[in-house]
């Protein structure tokens, strides 16, 4: 068994490579748990701006407008001068001057239409909200003016319709609003170590022993290329399985031992093991593809961030568009995701769910399968060549 | 008959590598594959060790025909490609015994075998080092340790002294001395003539794939005109002394460059004596006399019209 016993000499050398990955990922899924899911922080909150209203009328219905423009948003007073203005404007301590003209009132009153004056910072892109606020404001307070009501009354009124709020929910998909356990996050972002470390591992010690010369020695050698093959395989297997064992001890490390009483943690042990047999084809096609270490960590990095992001690891699936969808469901990250997500969101695997994780590990073995053969492809036309 | 080459052709596109090419390597033999770089001598390696395929002729090795299948032969073979072929990842010891591994079970046996070959190469106060760290002349021999320490009946090595220092040089140039004295036969291919004169008992010298002479050094150099080449080094020569040392006896070739006169003689007796006589009754001056045997760029050079180095 000397190739099998040299390959952990080899590995031994990349040592310091697994670790920072494995140090990264723990690192990144801590704080996933500190922070929840990406789904968790899509949510809204009110903002102030910082305005300033010029007030020429300094009529009751144009100091009712200011006092209230002054609760929504943080009012700086200015001297009413065009220089003031632009300078206040140009260095950014105020985003939009609002100028009640004079005659507001009376206008008003009359049923004219009476615009007010803006002024906005350049650039500054969040004064649409303000605008948006002021002319709401506008149109309420004149409705309640056009109904008989006195400008105090119809600004009372316009702040009661202003101030209640509409209850909205946002549906993203079916499941997105479920509550999924932590451990979850840490196997969606499974993907990303697995593949970074076996690349480390498996094609950075493939290339080394497929290296022209060294091959040639070894194919001269009373050692038959089977052989060879063989152990070097064996040497593969047993070290990813050694990477998922440790990968899969981690979330103990991190969140307790819950997921064992979760009810599908073997669900969760068979999405992730059919995975590395994804991340073991990937990082085989990667040392037999490559001729150097630079070339390794292009392809690794080029594909495990494009598997992550394309695939909804790093990115929830429920955010992407429906283009990029279709495309990611070419991609063994997305149905490992996908399945991640169901097994996430039960307690219990039954019916249809069962059959779509179950359909999701299935696909992942499928990609698993296309991409050795394409290994075997090019391995054979190598050994054509020479 | 150790190795046997028939007829031995072997093209890489439209390049002809191999043109019925021709060898035949005896037991006990120190054999040198002699040639200018691109003339076929790593391609043939390739062909004998079944690491290339070749389009048509014969190979034969201990007897047996040589394929990329036969382990029972690859086992009496050892092998010292041109290009270090070493794990830089490993150290020196643990280089020479993954490969002596290749060929060798045994763990004990195995590590018997390497420091044997480590004390062989003279690579003892390195064992621990990785190769990196070591200089061209060392990884040369690491690389030759790796080849031979399984203890090999018919060693090859492929210009296994390419940038090497002339101390380290000489050093590999004794142990392969040794390792023939040891019983093993060797396969030596260079582009460096001293080399191959200095240590191989019989030469092939191939050119465009071709073998245009096989014999011992004397009888290669036999089958050239030169058997001696006169050099005197003299200050001034009128162009009429050039003609009048043309004419003396066994003498077929004068020329005169750089105040040194090269006079070359197909044999004979007392060549030098009747030179000098003639340029002491000329009064020709001259200064530091002496004679060169032929060489194996001789006999390449009257073959090919080239020198082994062009």
């Amino acid at each position: 068994m000397i190739v099998f016993s040299t390959f952990f000499k080899l590995l031994e050398k990349n040592k310091w490579s697994i670790v920072i990955n494995l140090v990264v990922f723990l690192g990144i899924a801590s704080i996933a748990v500190r922070s929840g899911s990406p789904e968790d922080q899509i949510n809204f909150k009110d903002i102030k701006l910082k305005l300033a209203v010029i007030d020429r009328d300094h009529s009751a219905t144009s100091m009712e407008l200011k006092n209230y423009i002054g609760e929504l948003h943080q009012l700086t007073e200015l001297e009413d001068d065009p220089v003031v203005f632009q300078d206040e404007l140009y260095f950014n301590n105020v985003y939009e001057i609002l100028i009640i003209p004079a005659g507001f009132e009376e206008g008003l009153l009359a049923g004219k239409e009476i615009p007010l004056e803006t002024l906005e910072a350049p650039d500054a892109g969040v004064t649409t909200l303000s605008s948006i606020q002021v002319d709401q404001i506008m149109r309420f307070f004149k409705t309640y003016l056009a109904l008989g009501l006195n400008p105090s009354e119809a600004m009372t009124k316009t702040k009661e319709i202003m101030q209640s709020n509409a209850s909205v929910n946002i549906q993203l998909d079916n499941h997105s609003l479920e509550e999924a356990p932590n451990y979850n996050y840490y196997f969606q972002y499974l993907p990303y170590p697995m593949i970074a470390i076996l690349v480390s591992c498996i094609s950075l010690i493939l290339i080394i022993y497929n290296e022209k010369d060294l091959k040639n020695r070894t194919v001269c050698a009373s050692f038959s290329l089977k052989k060879r093959n063989f152990e070097l395989s064996l040497a593969n297997i047993t070290v990813a399985v050694i990477i998922w064992i440790i990968l899969m001890i981690f979330p103990f490390i991190i969140y307790g031992t819950d997921m064992l009483r979760s009810g599908v943690y073997g669900y969760y042990l068979l999405n992730s093991f059919s995975f590395l047999i994804v991340s073991f084809s990937i990082s085989y096609l990667i040392g037999i593809f490559s001729n150097s270490e630079e070339a390794i960590s292009v392809f690794s990095t080029s594909v495990s961030l494009g598997l992550c992001f394309l695939g909804g690891v790093f990115v929830p699936l429920s955010v992407m568009s429906k283009q990029v969808l279709y495309f990611s469901k070419f991609l063994p990250s997305y149905w490992y995701v996908m399945t991640n997500e169901i097994i996430g969101k039960n307690t219990e695997l039954v019916g249809s769910d069962l059959k779509d994780v179950i359909y999701g590990i299935l696909i992942q073995l499928c990609f698993a399968i296309a991409i050795f053969g394409i290994s075997l492809v090019i391995t054979k036309r190598k050994t054509q060549a020479f | 008959m150790i190795v046997k080459v028939e007829n031995l052709v072997k093209r890489y596109k439209d390049l002809l590598a191999l043109d019925h090419l021709n060898l035949s390597i005896e037991k006990g033999e120190i054999f040198g594959l002699l040639g200018p770089n691109g003339s076929g001598k790593s391609t043939a390696i390739g062909c004998i060790l079944a690491l290339l395929n070749f389009d048509k002729g014969n190979i034969e090795v201990f007897g047996k025909p040589m394929r990329p299948d036969s382990y029972d032969l690859k086992r009496k073979i050892g092998v010292v490609l041109q290009n270090v072929a070493v794990f830089n990842e490993l150290t020196v010891y643990d280089n020479i015994d993954y490969f002596c591994g290749l060929y060798v079970k045994d763990k004990e046996e195995r590590k018997k075998l390497v420091m044997e070959a480590i004390e062989f190469v003279g690579l003892e106060d390195f064992k621990k080092f990785y190769p990196k760290k070591l200089s061209g002349g060392l990884l040369r021999r690491l690389n030759i340790a790796c080849g031979i320490a399984h203890k090999p009946e018919l060693i090859i090595l492929d210009e296994p002294t390419v940038a090497v220092d002339p101390q380290s040089r000489n050093r590999i140039l004794e142990g392969i001395v040794d390792l023939n004295k040891k019983g093993a036969t060797i396969i030596y291919t260079s582009h460096y003539m001293e080399e191959v004169e200095q240590i191989c008992s019989r030469v092939a010298i191939i050119d465009k794939g071709k073998t245009i002479a096989i014999g011992t050094k004397e009888q290669l150099k036999a089958m050239i005109k030169t058997s001696e080449t006169i050099c005197i080094e003299v200050l001034e020569l009128e162009e009429k002394h050039l003609e009048n040392i043309k004419e003396l006896p066994h003498v077929y070739k004068v020329d005169y460059d750089n105040q040194r006169l090269l006079i070359s003689c197909t044999g004979g007796k007392h060549n030098l004596i009747r030179v000098l006589n003639y340029l002491q009754s000329k009064e020709v001056a001259f200064g530091r006399v002496y004679t060169e045997l032929p060489t194996l760029n001789d006999v390449f050079l009257e073959i090919t019209g080239k020198e082994l180095r062009d």
